[in-house]
């Protein structure tokens, strides 16, 4: 629709934009986003780090080591074993905030095999106390924490739907202070310092309370999954005990060691966990770490970038929907409605970063309907003006009653153009019809009178001049109606160079009775145009006629034939009276007669308008050179296929 | 010549009859296509010459009847319509020529008698033709103007020998093409109006030479010889 006006797609433009800003500032559709969220986890999966073990206290180890909570010389017995193994680095994620009264040995003894050990990571929790909600920081024993290589936050972020997707990198009561736990057992793994910003003093103090503090989060960062629960390797924390495995299970190796058992309350729904299939909090831990050190967290891009972009996806369908057919429209639409929810799956494992793809995906899956309506609405303004048009031109009295109803519908509309369209087709029969009657029924009985004059010399003499007038009046009319309604679908391929000769031979007799010797400088060869055979000659004749009629006797008229450059130039000469400038304005129009000269109007006027006509359905011109009692000179300009010289 | 005429104006019919019987043919003349078809099937005439347009058949019509019937003698159509598909269509119902109502007397005298001499060519045919400064040697083949002899391709000979031995004749592209190029396959639509466009130049085939070599509607083609 090219009556689409700049003003709807301004408009289109902005509905879409203000969409997007809407849904992506109030978050209206954060489910749709995480979903999309989710599947892209699920759908992108990496092989298993081979460097990561899980040492899990399953429903095997406790079967066979009784039930939790299990004494500390156990998980001292643990340390040292792995600490035979030379592991990379051990994250214990298990809460030791109590000393063991009954044997305070057990205590001793974990913290010095943690000590030994040296690279034992263990959890700090940060708790809102179920009683007044006060917030409490869960440290590690003084023995235990001294003696730790690192201390971690346990810790995944549950959006509103229950689903662990992000951590925060820092956390703390007051001031974000904390690393996370995964972190710790990193830098243990890679020999770097503790990111914790507080001094060892603060180890000294048991269970801080700070209820004036709030809980102070930064840098929220979403997970990228490497695989469904159970993806890591796994081996029992008992068999562990018993030294049931193989000989470099451990060798090099991160161990975190942590609760699997379903009973033991550490299990997360997270976006690869399928139903009834949660995420043990120790292989949350290991996919947080690994995460980390591969692709990296992944990054919310700031608002006003995600804006941006979103804004950008969402007005992208406006380059091409116009362009395209309402079924294409709809379908590159649809299409690339998928595209943006493929990409958007794609975007945190290639860049490690998420844009919310929802303030996107509405607008684009509405921007076609918006876009429609504004088309709509642009094709009835376009309707009613013409249709007041066409009223104006061609409804018949009896048929404006009917037509002066408001349009309230489109389907009025479209009956009223039914109506006008079905008006001019009439119009065009009555036209074809009297052009058959001109040529035929009053052409044909003029001629015959013609003919029959020529027996009878005394009446001929008092009838020919009007009965020619007659004649050359219906036939110039028809000749006119014919170049007007003549169609370039049926132009054929013509030598315009034999055209000419022979409307020139044709002209051969009107010459002698002036005695007008007709002299030819045609190009030697073939001028190929597309056209149509009657036209050009009809044309030619007319303008060579013409000549002769306005040239003096015993003169001369030239007609010339040159090509250059794609063109052919029809010119013929005559050295007459010549035409004046105001006249040469009129001379193409329709009903425009020569005055003066020795020109009789025996014609309609219709001649040289006929060579206009035949001119343009050529995609050519003519003009008229004239200098006054000395010559002039008609042009006829046409585009050529090719030139074939003799 | 013994023609049969079919026209349903009876007044022009009249005329026309008149004429032609001046002229010293021998004319019949029908008023409805049915009566016209079974007298030109039961009867032998050397032309038909026939309205395009009669109350109860088209011009098509009548036509496709008679060829259906085999061994016709030529056809000339009279037609009052005279645009380009109008002419077009005459043709390509395959008649042998057209003329535009209402005929002038001599051009409809000198048709009818090119195509009867077309169909009946003459035993002792003229070993040359003078006319103008044209002077041709059918025999020998040659082509002279002013003493001076013109130079023709093979096939520009052959084209022109044709045009010589049916003067006044309409030639359609599609009969000149099988006559001068045979079976050649895939000639070129072009290669006719480049011959025709030679024999123009090099013959001097114009009105001042008494010769004029026409194209009908870029259909077919007819040399005249004037007087």
């Amino acid at each position: 629709m090219t009556r689409i006006r700049f003003n709807d797609y301004v408009s289109t433009a902005l509905i879409l934009l203000s969409l997007v800003v809407l849904i992506h500032v109030t978050g209206l559709f954060s489910r749709v986003d995480n979903l999309i969220f989710d599947i892209g986890q699920k759908l992108h999966t990496t092989p298993a780090p081979n460097d990561i073990v899980i040492v899990a206290i399953d429903e095997n180890s406790l079967s066979r080591l009784g039930r939790w909570p299990w004494s500390r010389q156990i998980h001292a017995d643990l340390i040292q074993r792995l600490k035979q193994e030379n592991t990379l680095a051990i994250g214990l994620d298990i809460v030791f905030s109590e000393p063991d009264q009954l044997n305070p040995s057990s205590d001793i003894a974990l913290a010095e095999a943690i000590r030994q050990a040296g690279n034992v990571v263990l959890p700090v929790l940060l708790e809102t106390a179920r009683v007044n909600g006060q917030l409490i920081e869960t440290l590690p024993l003084p023995d235990l924490a001294e003696n730790a290589a690192d201390l971690g936050r346990v810790h995944a972020v549950l959006d509103e739907d229950g689903i662990a997707r992000s951590v925060y990198l820092f956390e703390g009561i007051g001031t974000p202070v904390w690393q996370h736990f995964s972190q710790a057992v990193l830098n243990v793994a890679l020999k770097q310092p503790s990111k914790n910003q507080f001094q060892a003093s603060i180890f000294q103090q048991d269970s801080v309370a700070n209820s004036m503090f709030s809980l102070q989060q930064q840098q929220q960062k979403r997970v990228n999954f490497s695989g469904p629960p159970d993806h890591f390797s796994t081996i029992s924390y008992a068999q562990v005990l018993n030294g049931e495995f193989a000989e470099d299970t451990f060798k090099d190796k991160i161990v975190l060691i942590g609760a699997t058992a379903s009973g033991m309350n550490d299990l997360l729904s997270t976006p690869v966990s399928g139903l009834g299939q949660p995420m043990a909090g120790v292989e949350f831990h290991a996919n947080v770490l690994d995460s980390m050190r591969t692709a990296g967290l992944i990054d919310v891009v700031p608002i006003w970038l995600s804006l941006l972009v979103l804004i950008a996806l969402a007005l992208l369908p406006l380059v091409w929907m116009p362009k395209l057919s309402a079924l294409r429209g709809l379908v590159s639409t649809l299409l690339y409605f998928v595209l943006i929810g493929l990409l958007a799956t794609i975007l945190p494992r290639m860049l490690s970063i998420w844009i919310p793809p929802s303030a996107a995906l509405l607008p684009v899956l509405i921007s076609y309907p918006v876009w429609s309506w504004r088309k709509l609405e642009a094709a009835q303004r376009y309707l009613d003006q013409e249709l007041a048009y066409l009223k104006s031109l061609i409804l018949k009295p009896d048929a404006k009653d009917h037509a002066t109803h408001s349009y309230d519908s489109f389907d009025a509309r479209i009956e009223q153009v039914r109506v006008a369209g079905q008006q001019l087709r009439f119009l065009q029969n009555d036209r074809k019809e009297v052009l058959a009657f001109i040529s035929h029924d009053l052409r044909a009985p003029l001629a015959s009178a013609m003919m029959v004059l020529e027996e009878h010399q005394q009446l001929k003499s008092r009838l020919y001049a009007p009965l020619s007038q007659a004649l050359n009046l219906a036939e110039d009319f028809l000749q006119a109606s014919r170049a007007e309604m003549s169609s370039r679908a049926d132009f054929k391929e013509l030598d315009f160079a034999g055209i000419t000769h022979q409307a020139v031979d044709d002209a051969y007799e009107s010459a002698l009775k002036k005695n007008i010797t007709l002299e030819r400088e045609i190009v030697d060869g073939l001028v190929w145009v597309n056209g149509n055979f009657g036209l050009l000659h009809r044309a030619i004749l007319n303008l060579v006629l013409n000549a002769i009629k306005f040239a003096p006797e015993y003169s001369t008229v030239l007609i010339q034939l040159t090509y250059a450059n794609q063109q052919a130039v029809m010119s013929v000469v005559d050295y007459g009276a010549g035409i004046s400038p105001d006249e040469q304005k009129q001379l193409f129009k329709r009903f425009s007669r020569l005055k003066g000269g020795n020109a009789a109007p025996d014609g309609a006027g219709l001649g040289l308008y006929f060579v206009h006509t035949v001119a343009e359905k050529h995609l050519g011109s003519v003009d008229v050179d004239s200098e006054l009692g000395h010559k002039t000179s008609f042009n006829l300009r046409l585009p050529v296929l090719s030139y074939q010289q003799h | 010549m013994k023609i049969a005429f079919l026209e349903d104006n009876e007044s022009f019919a009249e005329d026309i009859v008149r004429s032609l019987t001046a002229a010293g043919h021998e004319v019949q003349h029908f008023l409805m296509g049915r009566e016209y078809l079974k007298a030109v099937v039961s009867d032998k005439f050397d032309l038909c010459l026939l309205d395009w347009e009669v109350p109860d058949m088209s011009g098509a019509e009548v036509l496709a009847s008679l060829r259906l019937k085999g061994n016709t003698p030529p056809v000339v159509f009279l037609t009052g319509r005279d645009a380009e598909e109008d002419i077009v269509q005459v043709m390509e119902a395959g008649a042998d020529d057209y003329i535009v109502k209402p005929p002038n007397i001599n051009v409809l005298l000198a048709r009818i008698s090119a195509l009867h001499r077309r169909v009946n060519p003459n035993k002792n045919q003229a070993e040359s033709i003078n006319h103008g400064q044209l002077k041709i040697d059918l025999n020998k083949r040659k082509f002279e103007i002013n003493a001076q002899i013109i130079k023709l391709t093979e096939k520009e000979t052959e084209l022109a020998l044709y045009f010589f031995a049916n003067l006044d004749v309409l030639l359609s592209r599609a009969h000149l093409t099988k006559v001068v190029w045979g079976t050649t396959p895939d000639i070129d639509t072009r290669t006719i109006d480049v011959h025709v466009s030679h024999l123009r130049s090099k013959l001097k085939l114009l009105p001042q030479f008494g010769w004029r070599l026409i194209s009908v509607y870029h259909q077919g083609y007819r040399l005249e010889r004037l007087v």
